[in-house]
């Protein structure tokens, strides 16, 4: 990092209920038994002008409050950056748009679903909503797409001297074409029924979908709502597998760290039998007391979905907890204190990324 | 700034030129590239005049010795082309150069989504394409073939999106997460960008008329542009040529409404102040702007205000859209090139197809090549979601 950054709030939305500051993050998970993880909150009125919100994509929706929770989670009225991730964008209205310009052969075509199907839509919703004019961009690259927003905070963040709050966001929707496609190419599993909580049983092509948005205030300036601090962030847009443990290497030595003062991992499993096996190498590289955590059962898979590892992380930093329903290893030991936590995520073998959060 | 941000490298490709030096005779001879549309199949190919690239997918990738089997979408074809030809002038080994390469693009690889979207489901052969759909697929498919293996990343943020790669690469240098940075974006026509810019009625039957009274309306286009960046003491280590410095950036959201910019110009207001301010200038220093320009009623009458409300006095100003059309994504990066051959050059280049005053403005946009003093220039770039992008490139002296 180019200077100490924070999380100084968190605000989620998917098929897991957000985690309120007050309350820990280990207890109920909702139970999917489909491949497809729908978001399960409902209470957008409590967040959106019901007026505003009938033109709403869902992405739009899911991002708005995320945003507002995690501003509110932080006490922080107005951000002082705008910065989203999303692998897909707004791909229902994408979707919509492309459908009826080719049933209806280029005529005849209403601008709304074009309008709002760009990348950045949510981005710019937020600034309109919360009528800022700041700094405002959008990353799109796949599974690195919320680890460049993080990224780009933490540049943005260098050359500021004054607090400085940034809204860092992930989002991503599940649209039915794209769930069609993807089961079409392996990307989604194949089986009717998938028991979420036996994701990593199936040994099987594909992985569940989900979708959601992940907000965090991220900071320079250490506070009484601070989660967290984000030590270190480094992205890998193709990586074969024997070069993994290397990077690993090389990524902890250039913070000074060995791998025992890593005391939890935090996996992008998603039970792709295909390309589970990063994960796997990587767990390798840690003594088996270490506690090792996967959580795309939970939520699904989706381009941002390394967002929710990051609130989870936090949430665990905080309350020295370990959600027994994420671990992966039976051998772990619980650690005497939780200071650090290494995430790894990758999606088929591309936009690998690694952070580390340490304890404030 | 801390440390100064050298170019070492420019590369292009567009509707006036295969390369930098293509591009740069077509300004000169004030020749432009809009006309009508041949490749891209659309049943408004006849009505709307646009700045297409004259070469088949097939031409461009055997030009670029890409295997048949590889998936390029027309985006990525264009990609390859421009980065390769600034990867090449800033002398950049790959893949042991530590280089992260920052792409902006707005489709990505929507050609290939509307060619195969109604067969998916019947043809195997076109399971393929399905990836495609996000645009990270098109950058990492430049990324593969040069041999980029770190930092890779895209930004879409609408038609600012080759901007701010330029400022997020530039961002990386100062805080020395990589040694070169290759930032810029691209761009291809496509049905859906096409249909898009129609069913919001802002699409002109002619050739478009930035800054015009009389304007009705852009031209889109195509083109991919890309630039080298490095720090200033790296280069000079190197003893290689520094083409322009980025001297200053600037970001701000209009926050007015999705598509339409404010009326007082708010964003680009504060875009092209920001960017001055972190270059260390005045407004006066500015010697010329390179306006985002788009020709459409309401772009070019918010940015005048807004270019009026930061300079006292108005330094040449013109739009190139006229000659490239409007590149969507690939406009921040391809306009950049031209901002670094007005310095290298000093020129200052014609905003072509003017004939009438706009009556809310005080100014008028350039209706000549013509040789100027040019220290600094600053580059615009305006996008959907409100994103407003200002860039300030300095002259080496």
């Amino acid at each position: 990092m180019s200077q100490e950054i924070y999380i100084n709030g968190i605000g989620f939305v998917g098929a897991q209920a957000i985690f309120p500051r007050e309350k820990t993050i280990c207890s109920s998970f909702n139970t999917f038994s489909t491949p497809i993880l729908d978001c399960q909150f409902s209470e957008y009125q409590k967040y959106i002008q019901k007026g505003a919100m009938r033109r709403m994509s869902s992405s739009v929706k899911m991002g708005s409050v995320a945003a507002k929770k995690a501003l509110s989670d932080a006490k922080i009225e107005l951000p002082d950056a705008i910065i989203t991730g999303t692998g897909m964008g707004c791909k229902e209205d994408s979707d919509i748009f492309l459908a009826n310009l080719l049933a209806q052969k280029e005529e005849l075509l209403t601008p709304t679903k074009f309008i709002q199907s760009t990348h950045n839509t949510v981005g710019g919703q937020i600034a309109l909503q919360l009528q800022t004019k700041v700094y405002n961009s959008t990353f799109v690259q796949g599974a690195a797409s919320f680890e460049s927003a993080i990224l780009d905070a933490d540049l943005s963040l260098f050359s500021e001297n004054d607090e400085q709050n940034f809204l860092v966001g992930g989002i991503d929707e599940i649209s039915k074409t794209t769930i069609d496609l993807h089961r079409l190419n392996g990307q989604i599993k194949k089986e009717a029924e998938v028991l979420n909580e036996n994701l990593l049983a199936y040994k099987t092509s594909g992985s569940i979908a989900g979708e959601g948005a992940s907000f965090f205030v991220i900071s320079n300036q250490k506070n009484e709502q601070t989660y967290c601090k984000i030590k270190a962030i480094k992205i890998f847009n193709s990586l074969a597998e024997e070069k993994l443990a290397k990077k690993l290497k090389d990524f902890l030595k250039v913070n000074n760290l060995a791998e025992q003062e890593i005391d939890l991992l935090i996996l992008g499993k998603n039970g792709d039998v295909n390309f589970d096996f990063y994960y796997d190498d990587l767990q390798r590289n840690f003594p088996e007391e270490t506690p090792q955590l996967y959580y795309k059962h939970l939520i699904g898979e989706f381009y941002t979905a390394s967002g929710f590892a990051n609130a989870l992380g936090a949430h665990i930093l905080k309350e020295q907890q370990i959600p027994k329903k994420c671990v992966l290893n039976s051998t772990y030991k619980n650690p005497k204190s939780i200071n650090r936590i290494l995430l790894y995520n990758q999606y088929q073998g591309r936009d690998h990324s690694f952070i580390i959060l340490e304890k404030c | 700034m801390s440390e100064r941000i050298a170019v070492t490298g420019i590369g292009t490709i567009s509707a006036i030129g295969n390369s930098v030096a293509e591009n740069f005779e077509a300004l000169q001879k004030s020749t432009s590239g809009i006309g009508k549309i041949c490749y891209l199949e659309s049943v408004h190919s006849d009505k709307f005049p646009s700045g297409e690239i004259k070469l088949s997918n097939k031409f461009l990738a055997e030009k670029s010795a890409i295997p048949r089997d590889k998936l390029f979408t027309r985006a990525a074809l264009l990609g390859f082309h421009a980065a390769k030809e600034a990867l090449t002038q800033a002398d950049i080994n790959l893949p042991n150069a530590n280089l992260a390469f920052i792409n902006g693009t707005s489709v990505g690889g929507m050609d290939f989504t509307e060619q195969h979207f109604q067969d998916f489901q019947e043809k195997a052969a076109s399971i393929k394409f399905i990836e495609a759909q996000h645009p990270g697929f098109t950058t990492n498919t430049i990324a593969d073939f040069l041999q980029i293996n770190d930092l890779v990343s895209t930004v879409s943020t609408a038609c600012s999106s080759g901007a701010n790669a330029i400022l997020t690469g530039a961002k990386l240098i100062q805080a020395n997460k990589a040694d070169y940075a290759l930032v810029g974006g691209t761009d291809c026509l496509s049905k859906f960008t096409l249909n898009g810019f129609n069913s919001l009625k802002i699409l002109s039957e002619r050739k478009c008329q930035a800054f015009d009274e009389n304007r009705s309306g852009l031209n889109l286009g195509e083109a991919a542009a890309y630039l080298v960046l490095e720090s200033e003491t790296q280069a000079k280590k190197s003893g290689k040529k520094i083409l322009a410095y980025l001297s200053g950036f600037g970001n701000a959201n209009d926050a007015h409404h999705q598509t339409a910019s404010s009326e007082t110009g708010e964003g680009s207001f504060l875009a092209m102040k920001k960017a001055i301010n972190s270059a260390e200038l005045s407004p006066k220093k500015i010697d010329y702007i390179n306006a985002h320009g788009t020709a459409t009623l309401n772009n070019d009458l918010s940015e005048g205000i807004a270019i009026e409300r930061v300079f006292n006095e108005i330094p040449p100003v013109s739009s190139t859209k006229a000659f490239t059309g409007h590149t969507l994504a690939a406009a921040g990066a391809l306009e950049a090139v031209f901002s670094i051959l007005s310095l290298q050059h000093q020129v200052v280049f014609t905003n072509l197809n003017f004939q009438h005053k706009m009556k809310e403005l005080q100014f008028l946009p350039e209706q000549k090549f013509q040789q100027r003093k040019i220290e600094h220039v600053l580059s615009n770039s305006f996008g959907f979601g409100g994103n407003c992008s200002s860039l300030v490139f300095s002259k080496n002296i």
